[in-house]
């Protein structure tokens, strides 16, 4: 399996939500901790160091916002969370706060064990500190040293804020990205409202990068709350 | 409003004949209660434009009439000026007064048909979530007392997720629909793209889209428009559920965004039955059914309902044709040159009217 040992902390209240979120988990090899508190969870999160945590946000105590943020000061371990539909605003705040992704309420499994597995995989990438001088995902290749980038073998040319803005992206592949954490990375602080400069880029890089533009295989929108690079599989 | 204008003038000419007819027995001030009396009534009826106007026109009557010289227009004198001011005052402030109460009462109508509309939908949707439940309180029992066959088995956790899935469908629904209410004060929205709502509505339907062709076609210059983006998902998703349940295995779908100068469209088209010609307005309806529901799990009846309630509240519109050659096409239209906020109150109020 994909990481046998790690270590998923899992922060709900909800029995029967935990149990599922516990039995999918060890089916694939990792090994479970909980917390049925906002309270107990930012302890755990920081005392029993876990790979990763998955963050209820509708906590008896705290609100999941104040958890990651409390989380933030002190570690760095990847948190994804679990969400409903309909909790838009909590969920920019959330990432906005330093969470790494969020995961639709309710889920299927797959969809659960891919965000593992992605949030894993950057927790790794972070501590070795690694920022290559390449990145493929899919048939997508950026390399950074020679700011060129290729779809599907051939090379692409792109304007330097659609490179800028590509590059935001792949770095965080397979990861939900706010607007407002885009707008920043790309165009600066004082840009962070001007979200119809990110739907104009997002297009123009749709129309130069994806097969079909308008079914896009890799830089797919999260309504109400941002895009997300998808990692192929 | 012209008409409010005209019964202002006749409320003057009415007190002025009066006056003049009177004028040997009747004193002065009761001409001038004769006219705010008349200012009041045309201010409940009319508003405060005529009610100014009945004032302005009185205290000129009372000049050609009272002022002396009598019968011909005067600059008045101090006390007679006095007259003429508390004249206009009195009827504009008696107007404002007027105008606020009927303001008051309008907006408690409008609550109370929105509640009404609102209540409603969702009675008919909570009603909608036991069948589902239902399915899987039994399901789920069986299940738990073991006494299934291993064939039994997998069927009963079929019912399951599908049911399971069902419910979320009803519930999603349920909570737009409160999202609707919730910001009901017309909230700023801000520009989104109408190929990302597509495509994440299809995304999201991946599973059940499987076996089907879907064309997706939103040219690359269409425009971004000012639209809430989940309730605009939802519309597509229901729309999208629709054609999976009327129209048969495998038949194609066609999902095309597109804008005119002043529209932004959505469109969905089938190649299934279409709808009984003359329905076409009727299947917005609360609680319409279609004659050949595939599976007799129709659902609510609800998704159109509420594709319209959204699309009102955006001041958008959507209705239904029936395709030549076989099918059906919904558009759904949001306006391109709009301020930018949703007034979502509005939507299930101006149902009523539709």
């Amino acid at each position: 399996m994909n990481e046998p040992s790690a270590v998923v902390l899992i922060v709900e209240d909800e029995p029967h939500a935990r149990a599922v979120l516990q039995v999918t988990l060890k089916q694939q090899g990792y090994v479970c901790l909980h917390a049925a508190t906002g309270a107990e969870g930012v302890s755990a999160a920081i005392e029993r160091e876990p790979d990763l945590v998955l963050l209820d946000l509708g906590l008896p105590d705290i609100d999941g916002v104040e958890v990651t943020r409390r989380v933030r000061e002190r570690s760095a371990v990847p948190i994804i969370v679990v969400s409903a539909r309909g909790q838009e605003e909590h969920k920019i705040e959330v990432l906005d706060e330093g969470a790494d992704d969020y995961v639709m309420k309710p889920f299927v499994a797959g969809e659960l064990l891919a965000r593992v597995r992605v949030a894993l995989r950057h927790n790794r990438a972070a501590e070795s500190a690694s920022d290559a001088g390449t990145v493929q995902v899919g048939d997508l290749v950026v390399d950074f040293d020679l700011r060129r980038v290729t779809a599907g073998g051939s090379e692409v040319h792109l304007t330097p804020t659609e490179y800028r803005l590509l590059a935001v992206m792949i770095r965080s592949s397979g990861r939900v990205l706010s607007n407002r954490q885009i707008l920043r990375q790309v165009w600066g602080p004082r840009y962070d409202e001007q979200l119809g400069y990110l739907r104009v880029y997002m297009k123009k890089l749709r129309y130069k990068l994806e097969p079909d533009p308008t079914r896009p295989r890799y830089l797919v929108n999260e309504p109400g709350v941002g895009y997300r690079l998808r990692m192929p599989g | 409003m012209l008409r409010g204008y005209g019964a202002a003038l006749a409320v003057d000419a009415v007190s002025t004949l009066l006056a003049v007819v009177g004028e040997p027995v009747l004193h002065a001030t009761s001409f001038v209660m004769l006219l705010t009396l008349g200012a009041l009534v045309i201010a409940s009826r009319f508003g405060i434009g005529a009610a100014l106007l009945t004032a302005v026109g009185g205290a000129i009557s009372f000049d050609f009439v009272f002022v002396p010289p009598a019968m011909a227009f005067a600059l008045p004198n101090l006390r007679d000026g006095f007259t003429l001011f508390v004249i206009v005052a009195v009827a504009a402030a008696a107007s404002v007064v007027v105008e606020k109460l009927r303001r008051q009462a309008r907006r408690a109508r409008r609550a109370a048909e929105f509640e009404g509309r609102r209540n409603a939908i969702l009675s008919a949707l909570s009603h909608d979530l036991r069948t589902p439940l239902s399915a899987l309180v039994g399901a789920g029992t069986a299940l738990e007392e073991d006494v299934l066959e291993p064939g039994e088995r997998r069927a009963f956790s079929r019912v399951v997720a599908e049911e399971a899935r069902r419910l979320n469908r009803l519930v999603q629904n349920l909570l737009e629909l409160t999202r609707l209410e919730s910001s009901g004060t017309g909230r700023k929205v801000q520009l989104q793209a109408i190929d990302e709502v597509i495509a994440s509505a299809l995304s999201r339907l991946k599973r059940p889209l499987e076996g089907r062709t879907v064309r997706t076609d939103v040219p690359e210059e269409t425009p971004l428009a000012p639209f809430d983006p989940l309730l605009i998902e939802q519309v597509v998703l229901n729309l999208l559920e629709n054609v999976l349940r009327h129209t048969p295995a495998g038949t194609p779908i066609e999902v095309t965004g597109r804008a005119t100068a002043d529209e932004l469209f959505v469109e969905i088209a089938d190649r299934g039955p279409g709808v009984p010609s003359g329905d076409e307005e009727r299947v917005f309806e609360k609680l319409y059914r279609g004659v050949a529901d595939r599976r007799g799990d129709a659902g609510t009846g609800l998704g159109l309902t509420i594709c319209r309630a959204i699309m009102t509240a955006h001041d958008g519109r959507i209705w239904l044709e029936n395709r030549p050659g076989g099918g059906a096409l919904v558009r759904a239209a949001l306006p391109l040159r709009r301020n930018p906020s949703v007034d979502l109150r509005r939507s299930l109020r101006d149902q009523e009217d539709t």
